[in-house]
């Protein structure tokens, strides 16, 4: 997912960048409610919001953000004393709150809950989880899936997936062989010479 | 500005304020008050002295008009009877006899002076040798109008009667031999003169009556009201009487009333002058009253003394407030001060924990990662203490149907970490249906806050048993002896000062479960160890 993320902290949006960077998102930090309004523009998967940040305040964004685009997804990270903004921030229409001090498995289990297309690749390829995926693996399963029923063409493997990585036949062989392991259907189909395609 | 907000201390000012203004009106008003009635009082007491004295006057001067025809009859026969006699030598108990007739009372008396005026015969003694030389120039003016006549009533302070007297000078070859006087008494005035008396004896304000009769010629008779005055004729008090009578007439200036403040020995007084004057005849009686004002200072000096002291309870109630403020503002900034701590707090705890975790997640869990977590944990248990204490009176958390089961197991695991790290090992048998009718947070902090009481106050290497039957949450654990099962749910108090802590779980604990009618037992002993049992309500 492409993320938002605005929390004042140094040390703590470093820590929370890191933990959304290792379920595959990606994170742009802020610091400042101001410089997200400059930003705001960019169409963002999720926001995740401190309450208490200089110059514009997260309730205030939310309300922005909601303005711009009412599909938003906002999670609002409030501390336990503050409770009469977190109602304020539902009643303009956050999805979901992370109280401080939080554990890890919350904010990921927070997270990962809103990720449509994590959750659509469970669905497609019929998995329980996606835990024996490999990141690459993922965002390989994520290209199948945006082009179902095309074909996938080797450039576009590269461009996706390996992004700055050099890409070799033999390694792309290898991973389509582990992810064919992996799925329970065999639904994977060679397209020689140009890549692959998945069936809708 | 909301209501809300405004400080009990800042409403106690305003209403010590207001109380303040109503003290000061209510003392002018009772100052104007005790003025109004003093002089109504002083007006009553003139109108009574005025009305009494004027039946007085009238009553008198109604007698001496019949009594002048009378009176110079019997100055004639008495005249007669001494012609050709030794008058200053002759016995005058026949004609005092005679002028006396058909008068039980006896109202008639005869006085014969020599030639210095000075009265050598007479039948009322104790008059003999007065001197009446004071009188020289009236005597000389009626002898020059070649007249005898009645004169207006005197007041003999030696009686406390009134008199009128007749008087005519013996000629004795062609020259004044003395004089002769015929005195009538009043009688049938006794009674009005009494009421006078007992109106000015009974007014206690009245320290002290003069009261003079205006007399023939300018003459003032002192007219006495007290028992314990008894005069002696003498010719200076008789000078010394008409002078102050005329002083009064002075004063008065031809009012019927005046009144004037005095200080005598540091004490207020009002002097008051009235003249009354009968209705019928031109004779005056002059009054000057000495009226002791001290009642009035003293309830003045009450009320003074009265309003002294409500200002100062004022003044008092103020300190008290100011400090009462001083304590107030204190307890605020310490209820920011807890409440930005809570907030300081949650950012650096979120920071420890997540990257204690991220640590773990990438390098493999080391023998540290444990330990920190555990302490991680027990800081965020009294972190959630804290921060319900702070939002207990302001936020409602919403109830929610909870299985017990779920919710036990769930904290008995997060606490496993906290117990290994502490050497503690926590058992659990879970077998139950309940379905808890309140809010996660509250059920939390009862289970969380029992947990960590159950592992901080337990013995090394002992066991925490954690039971759920039915609806009945069981823990047990082995340690000291709780002495004072009750004491130990009062807010900051702690059975085990060395061990630590706020106080505050086990009275979160009370008050949730006394929210939720949930049933405390504890049991205590050093063999059995400690055994704390919830019984929940369970929602049907």
């Amino acid at each position: 997912m492409n993320i938002l993320l605005l929390e004042d902290n140094i040390a703590l949006n470093k820590a929370i960048k890191r933990i959304l960077e290792l379920s595959d998102h990606i994170v742009s930090t802020f610091y400042d409610g101001a410089e997200v309004l400059k930003s705001i523009s960019n169409l963002y998967d999720l926001y995740i919001l401190d309450i208490n940040v200089p110059n514009i305040n997260g309730l205030e964004l939310l309300d922005l953000i909601y303005n711009k685009n009412n599909n938003s997804k906002v999670i609002i990270i409030t501390s336990n004393t503050d409770l009469n903004s977190l109602e304020k921030a539902y009643k303009l229409g956050c999805i979901d709150y992370i109280k401080k001090p939080f554990h890890l498995a919350e904010l990921r289990i927070k997270t990962n809950r809103l990720d449509n297309s994590k959750n659509d690749i469970l669905s497609f390829f019929n998995l329980k989880n996606d835990e024996s995926l490999s990141k690459q693996e993922k965002k390989l399963l994520l290209l199948f899936l945006e082009h179902k029923g095309k074909i996938v063409t080797y450039n576009m493997i590269d461009e996706n997936v390996y992004e700055n990585k050099t890409m070799t036949m033999d390694g792309l062989r290898a991973m389509i062989r582990r992810v064919r392991a992996k799925l329970n259907d065999d639904i994977i189909i060679n397209v020689i010479d140009e890549g692959y395609r998945v069936n809708s | 500005m909301n209501f809300k907000n405004i400080k009990i201390s800042s409403l106690l000012i305003v209403i010590i304020f207001i109380f303040f203004i109503i003290a000061f009106i209510g003392y002018k008003i009772l100052l104007l008050n005790i003025h109004t009635n003093y002089e109504k009082d002083t007006k009553i007491l003139f109108y009574k002295i005025k009305s009494d004295t004027n039946d007085l006057l009238t009553q008198l001067l109604y007698q001496r008009n019949i009594q002048t025809k009378e009176l110079l009859e019997k100055h004639k026969i008495v005249k007669e009877y001494l012609k050709d006699k030794n008058k200053l030598n002759v016995d005058l108990q026949y004609i005092y006899t005679i002028i006396n007739k058909n008068r039980e009372d006896n109202p008639y008396n005869i006085y014969i002076t020599n030639k210095n005026l000075v009265i050598k015969n007479t039948t009322y003694k104790p008059d003999f040798n007065f001197d009446l030389s004071f009188a020289k120039s009236t005597f000389d003016k009626r002898y020059e109008q070649n007249i005898v006549r009645c004169s207006n009533p005197y007041f003999k302070k030696t009686h406390q009667k009134f008199f009128s007297f007749t008087d005519s000078y013996f000629i004795e070859n062609g020259e004044k031999d003395g004089i002769l006087q015929i005195s009538y008494r009043y009688s049938d005035i006794d009674n009005l003169y009494e009421k006078i008396q007992i109106l000015l004896k009974n007014n206690l304000k009245i320290k002290d009556v003069k009261a003079f009769v205006e007399g023939s010629f300018g003459y003032m008779s002192k007219i006495t009201f007290s028992d314990f005055d008894k005069y002696k004729n003498s010719i200076e008090d008789m000078k010394k009487d008409i002078l102050s009578g005329n002083s009064i007439k002075t004063q008065l200036n031809s009012q019927e009333f005046y009144q004037k403040y005095l200080i005598i020995d540091g004490k207020k007084y009002t002097s008051l002058f009235i003249v009354t004057r009968s209705t019928l005849f031109q004779n005056k009686i002059y009054y000057t009253l000495l009226l002791d004002t001290s009642d009035l200072e003293k309830k003045k000096n009450d009320l003074d003394v009265l309003i002294t002291i409500l200002t100062l309870l004022g003044l008092i109630s103020i300190i008290v407030n100011v400090k009462v403020r001083d304590k107030e503002s204190r307890l605020d900034h310490q209820d920011k001060f807890v409440q930005s701590s809570m907030h300081e707090i949650g950012t650096p705890l979120s920071i420890i924990t997540l990257n204690n975790e991220l640590r773990e997640e990438i390098y493999g869990a080391d023998e540290y990662s444990s330990e920190i977590e555990s302490a991680l944990k027990t800081l965020q248990n009294s972190y959630d203490d804290m921060s319900f204490i702070v939002t207990q009176n302001t936020q409602e958390y919403p109830k929610e149907l909870l299985k017990l089961q779920e919710i036990v197991q769930i904290r008995v695991h997060y606490f496993d970490s906290i117990a290994k790290s502490n050497d503690i090992i926590i058992e659990s048998s879970f077998s139950s249906n309940c379905i808890v009718k309140i809010s996660l947070v509250e059920l939390e902090r009862l289970i969380d806050n029992n947990l960590s009481n159950s592992i901080k106050y337990s013995k090394k290497n002992s066991i925490v048993k954690v039971i759920l039957k039915n609806n009945i949450l069981t823990f047990k654990n082995y340690g000291n002896k709780i002495d004072d099962t009750d004491k130990i749910f009062k807010k900051y108090f702690r059975e085990n000062s060395i061990v630590g802590g706020y106080g505050l779980g086990l009275s979160i604990v009370k008050d949730i479960s006394s929210k939720y009618g949930i049933n405390i037992s504890v049991q205590s002993d050093d063999e059995n160890g400690t055994i704390f049992s919830y019984e929940f309500k369970s929602h049907i």
